[in-house]
């Protein structure tokens, strides 16, 4: 399998050098996504989870290090726009009806009216929200508007997903069923995705694979496939399977040393 | 909004979709009407007290016999507005005429400054404190060097308000076309957007309730402004009016001035509130960003 995501040595430290509030939030970061594999990364806040994701996005250029997006640097990945992003908050524009929210992206990009409608419908329709066209942001729920979001975040057909805490804001019940309906959307689109998460179930019942990131400087600690069958259900986060690779994890994050005099990294890489 | 339920009943949603909203064309029109309807049912316990003060005031000069000169009452002031509509309605005009020039003129320069300080960092170093310290100088007291140095006619009052009436157009406008979210940029940066369609697409919209917020400021200090430039010297308008009857002990006539300005700032204003519904959307539906 190709790699979508190739990340070498990726380090990033804030704040100029010999200053006092210079801090490293990344350092020696190494791990490959293969194409439509989804990942999560987890770790504890502050660890430089979110910024990793938008050094993959190109949003922001990293110290040291380099990043690959389909055998490519990850700025020419942008300028072709194959990276989709979703934010912590669902970001759309408040005076943009969900279906002009998603066309936004379309509209960027010079497509005619009739088309960069015509799209937006479907991925509206694609997260399950046919019939909400014409509603503004402040008339959906939460999850409505994560929803919208996602569909942005698709309509211009990037073949990367990156998202940071997609669900991170919303109540548990709701939080749940958005983890649901990602992993349908995914499995339709087959999206390379880079998710970044604090939830340990969340992670385990997407991912093929999970990195675990220490904190500060953000480090990877270790590489976990996900050996779990898909699709993936309900019935999935009750099986033994599940729950011992939830326990490994929360183990892992919990026996965390601070800081420096973290472990090395086990597995430097290897997807 | 964090923990709102999912999916709400749809025939609930279906209701929310009918409230007014201020985007969808023609309807808006109808909307702000229907909100003024509803606001002054609201304000109906306000109307009732504020009649009844006329009221007593009405009471108390008729009964203790009060000199029209010291305080006229309400009626003898109603009538006097009557009696001289006419005359009073042309000094209005030319107040108003002298508000809606300087209001154009200085929330023009209000935006372009504006705009001129978020561009450009020197400028806004420049600018921006030297605006803000300007605003230390009263302006009332400068009032009469305008006169000295425009004339005494239009110019100076026209001057004046729109020296008054900047001000906040150009603060709040500043404030709104920095509050864009950074992430909301880098959204727009995935596809490659231009500095231009990031202006268009995202800041400009984003910046339209905080100007409409300053907008709101503006006009009723632009009311004050040319009130103002009329004390300092006129021979017309409603500021004129009441220093014409201050020296002539027409209380009555001054009351009549003072009248009109109310009722002329109030219309002025739910003008530009009529503007922000149809040219806005709503700060109260949260900026980009917010959960």
């Amino acid at each position: 399998m190709a790699d979508a995501i190739a990340l070498e040595r990726v380090g990033l430290t804030y704040g100029a050098e010999g200053s006092a509030r210079r801090v490293e939030a990344l350092r020696d970061i190494g791990f490959t996504v293969g194409e439509g594999q989804f990942v999560s990364i987890i770790g504890p806040s502050g660890c430089g989870k979110s910024t990793l994701l938008k050094i993959v996005a190109d949003l922001l250029p990293p110290s040291s290090g380099r990043v690959t997006v389909f055998g490519g640097d990850a700025h020419a990945a942008r300028a072709e726009r194959s990276v989709g992003f979703v934010f912590q908050t669902p970001l759309l524009f408040p005076w943009r009806t969900s279906l002009d929210n998603v066309a936004l992206m379309l509209e960027v990009q010079g497509l005619g009216r009739a088309e960069r409608r015509e799209r937006a419908r479907r991925y509206l329709d694609l997260v399950g929200l046919s019939g909400f066209e014409a509603y503004r942001p402040a008339e959906l729920s939460g999850g409505m508007q994560q929803r919208v979001s996602i569909a942005r975040a698709l309509s211009f057909d990037p073949r990367i997903l990156l998202m940071d805490e997609p669900f991170g804001s919303l109540d548990a019940i709701t939080r749940d069923r958005m983890g649901f309906e990602l992993l349908r959307i995914w499995e339709r689109t087959r999206k390379t995705v880079l998710l970044v998460t604090h939830s340990i179930p969340e992670a385990v019942l997407l991912s093929d694979t999970v990195i675990t990131v220490t904190p500060r400087p953000g480090r990877v600690r270790a590489v976990h496939p996900i050996d779990l069958p898909r699709p993936r259900t309900q019935e999935t986060r009750l099986s033994p399977g599940f729950i011992e690779y939830s326990r490994l994890l929360l183990k892992e994050l919990e026996g965390e040393p601070a800081g420096d005099e973290a472990a090395p990294a086990r597995a430097h890489g290897e997807a | 909004m964090a923990s709102a339920p999912e999916f709400r009943d749809r025939g609930d949603l279906a209701v929310e979709a009918a409230r007014p909203a201020p985007h969808r064309a023609g309807t808006a029109l109808a909307a702000a009407l229907r909100d003024g309807a509803a606001a002054m049912a609201a304000n109906l316990p306000a109307a009732l007290f504020f009649l009844l003060l006329l009221a007593a005031w009405q009471v108390v000069v008729t009964a203790r016999h009060v000199s029209d000169f010291i305080l006229p009452s309400p009626l003898a002031i109603l009538r006097t507005t009557g009696q001289y509509f006419p005359l009073l309605m042309k000094h209005t005009w030319t107040t108003t005429y002298e508000i809606g020039i300087g209001f154009i003129i200085g929330n023009a320069i209000a935006v372009a400054m504006a705009l001129l300080i978020v561009s450009s960092r020197l400028a806004e170093k420049a600018l921006y404190p030297l605006l803000i310290a300007s605003q230390t100088v009263p302006k009332v007291a400068i009032a009469p060097l305008f006169l000295i140095w425009f004339g005494s006619g239009i110019a100076p009052k026209v001057i004046i308000t729109a020296v008054i009436c900047f001000f906040p157009t150009v603060v709040n406008t500043v404030q709104g076309l920095k509050a864009t979210d950074e992430n909301a940029i880098d959204l727009l940066r995935l596809v490659a957007a231009s500095r231009i369609q990031v202006f268009t697409k995202l800041q400009f919209p984003n910046a339209l309730p905080y100007f409409f917020a300053g907008l709101k400021i503006s006009i009723a200090l632009a009311v004050i402004g040319a009130i103002i430039g009329e004390w300092v010297g006129a021979n017309s308008g409603l500021g004129y009016v009441i220093m014409y009857s201050t020296q002539t002990l027409r209380t009555d006539f001054m009351f009549a001035a003072l009248l009109l300005i109310s009722v002329l700032g109030v219309v002025l204003y739910l003008i530009v509130v009529l503007l922000e519904r149809l040219f806005s959307w709503r700060a109260s539906d949260r900026p980009v960003g917010g959960l």
